[in-house]
């Protein structure tokens, strides 16, 4: 044992050695570091008492095969909230049993992997979110409404992403869901809206109107997504071929009690009406859905068109 | 201001038997079964289910969806022939009726945002600036609702009608047809 200790000391992984009694005789430092019981306190020690709980038991389980049964036993343990993959072997000289020695594979379990990678994602989010911000400012001045509103996008969709690497974190963290105590002030949300589709209104020959309370019940919900949804649904009838003289943005409550909703609406006013509903792209249903919502269009001949999307309270 | 619920059995009376005139027997019927959904033991309009041939209709309350649905289509119609103060009275009961019926949130909402604009045209793009006509005690006369009550506070004389729509935190929507109505009864007048 002494004269392979220094070539044991430079391995990271853990490593201990017992006599042929199962007592500890050499401790590397990774195992120092790693266990709790460590440098010369463990010598003579049994090594099954290095460890707690059931490691303990996996680890004097080990040392019984090798030391008794000169067999190689291969277990697993946890210990300090880190997994660990074991190998407890004889050593022989002569063909007698000289000893154990246990070596200690740290493992990386699904867990701890996900968060290694979502760590990784992280970081390049970041980075992305940093780049699409320093871009949205370059081209900020610009007058570019649709170059910037595109920078926009990215950078909400960052915000999104960020929001469910968080997410997920949490998921596998076991901690609570942050999304789900998302808790958003529709009234000020929609002045936001209404404020960015004046400043593109204006590029295009229209108006915007705000038909909303002061104050509305608070919605469960994912802000970012939400106000992505409604700042495409919103662009996409004042960048249309036929945009509307007036886009009024309304909200509303409906029903009663546990059956209340939010009924927020696009309604575009033009002269002569419009042919038919609006058409929006199939991710902007798709993410109503996500939000428990639902669409509906409605078109006149003489006034315009609505769209409202109706988004549950309880 | 508001249209009391028997002015509004009369206003359904009247337009049933306008479309009854004109041979529109379903959209006399929606009329008439609104009324017995307002006053279920409206005896005329009973009546004159039963002579249009709807006797089977009369014969029962009127189910939720069915009021909802006459509610609707009648302020589909009015909406169709550019009675949109109509329209809006028709597609309020019938939300209020359906509360998950999208078709007719999506119809008052567009009427909604037209009336808006309608006022807003009347109040000098929301800059005009409003002053009240009548004294005190010929206020009174008129048994205001709280929220007409509540705008009417707010008008000082050199308050416009979009700082007042402001001060209010109200729906703009609510406020300024609020509003219209005041300008209508002659309490209320824009000023320049």
């Amino acid at each position: 044992v002494n004269g392979s200790e220094s070539l044991l000391s430079y391995l990271d992984a853990p490593i201990v050695v017992g006599d042929p009694d199962g007592r500890a005789v050499y401790v590397n430092p990774a195992f120092e570091q790693s266990f709790p019981r460590s440098g010369k306190s463990a010598l003579g020690v049994p090594l099954a008492e290095l460890f707690d709980g059931g490691a303990r038991e996996a680890v004097l389980r080990g040392v019984v095969a090798a030391c008794e049964e000169r067999a190689t036993a291969r277990f697993r343990i946890r210990a300090c909230d880190v997994g660990y993959a074991a190998v407890a072997s004889p050593i022989e000289t002569s063909g007698q049993a000289v000893g154990v020695v246990i070596l200690f594979k740290e493992e990386l379990g699904d867990a701890e992997r996900l968060l290694q990678i979502q760590r990784e994602m992280q970081s390049a989010l970041d980075e992305l979110g940093g780049t699409l911000d320093a871009l949205l400012e370059q081209t900020g001045g610009r007058r570019n409404p649709q170059h910037r509103a595109l920078v926009e996008d990215g950078v909400r969709a960052v915000m999104r992403m960020r929001k469910w690497s968080e997410e997920m974190e949490a998921a596998v963290a076991g901690r609570p869901s942050a999304q789900s105590t998302d808790r958003i002030a529709p009234a000020d949300l929609l002045k936001r809206v209404a404020e960015r589709a004046s400043r593109l209104a204006e590029g295009v020959g229209s108006s915007v109107a705000l038909l909303s309370p002061g104050t509305l019940p608070e919605l469960v919900a994912d802000e970012g997504r939400l106000s992505s949804l409604l700042h495409r649904m919103v662009e996409a009838r004042l960048e249309a071929e036929s945009p509307p003289e007036i886009l009024t943005i309304g909200a509303r409550l409906a029903g009663k009690s546990s059956e209340r909703a939010l009924i927020l609406s696009l309604t575009e006013l033009r002269s002569g009406g419009y042919p038919a509903a609006f058409q929006d792209i199939a991710l902007v249903d798709e993410a109503l859905g996500a939000l428990g919502a639902k669409r509906h269009s409605f078109t006149s001949a003489n006034l315009g068109r609505t769209t409202i999307v109706r988004i549950p309270l309880a | 201001v508001a249209e009391t619920s028997e002015q509004k059995i009369a206003r359904l009376m009247a337009e049933g038997l306008d479309h009854y005139g004109q041979d529109q027997l379903e959209q006399a019927a929606a009329c008439w079964c609104a009324v017995l959904a307002l006053d279920p033991r409206h005896e005329v309009a009973r009546d004159y289910l039963e002579v249009a041939g709807f006797g089977e209709a009369s014969a029962r309350p009127p189910a939720a969806g069915g009021v909802a649905d006459a509610f609707l289509r009648e302020g589909l119609a009015a909406l169709a022939r550019g009675a949109d103060a109509e329209a809006l009275d028709l597609l309020e009961s019938a939300t209020r009726e359906a509360p998950d019926n999208l078709e007719s949130h999506a119809a008052l909402d567009l009427v909604r945002a037209s009336l808006f604009q309608r006022q807003r045209t009347r109040t000098r793009g929301g800059a005009g600036v409003l002053g009240v006509k009548l004294g005190p005690n010929e206020i009174l006369r008129f048994n205001l609702p709280p929220n007409a009550g509540f705008v009417l506070s707010m008008i000082d004389g050199h308050t416009s009608a979009d700082e007042l729509i402001a001060l209010t935190s109200m729906d703009p929507f609510d406020a300024l047809h609020t509003l219209g109505k005041l300008i209508d009864a002659g309490i209320v007048e824009v000023r320049a």
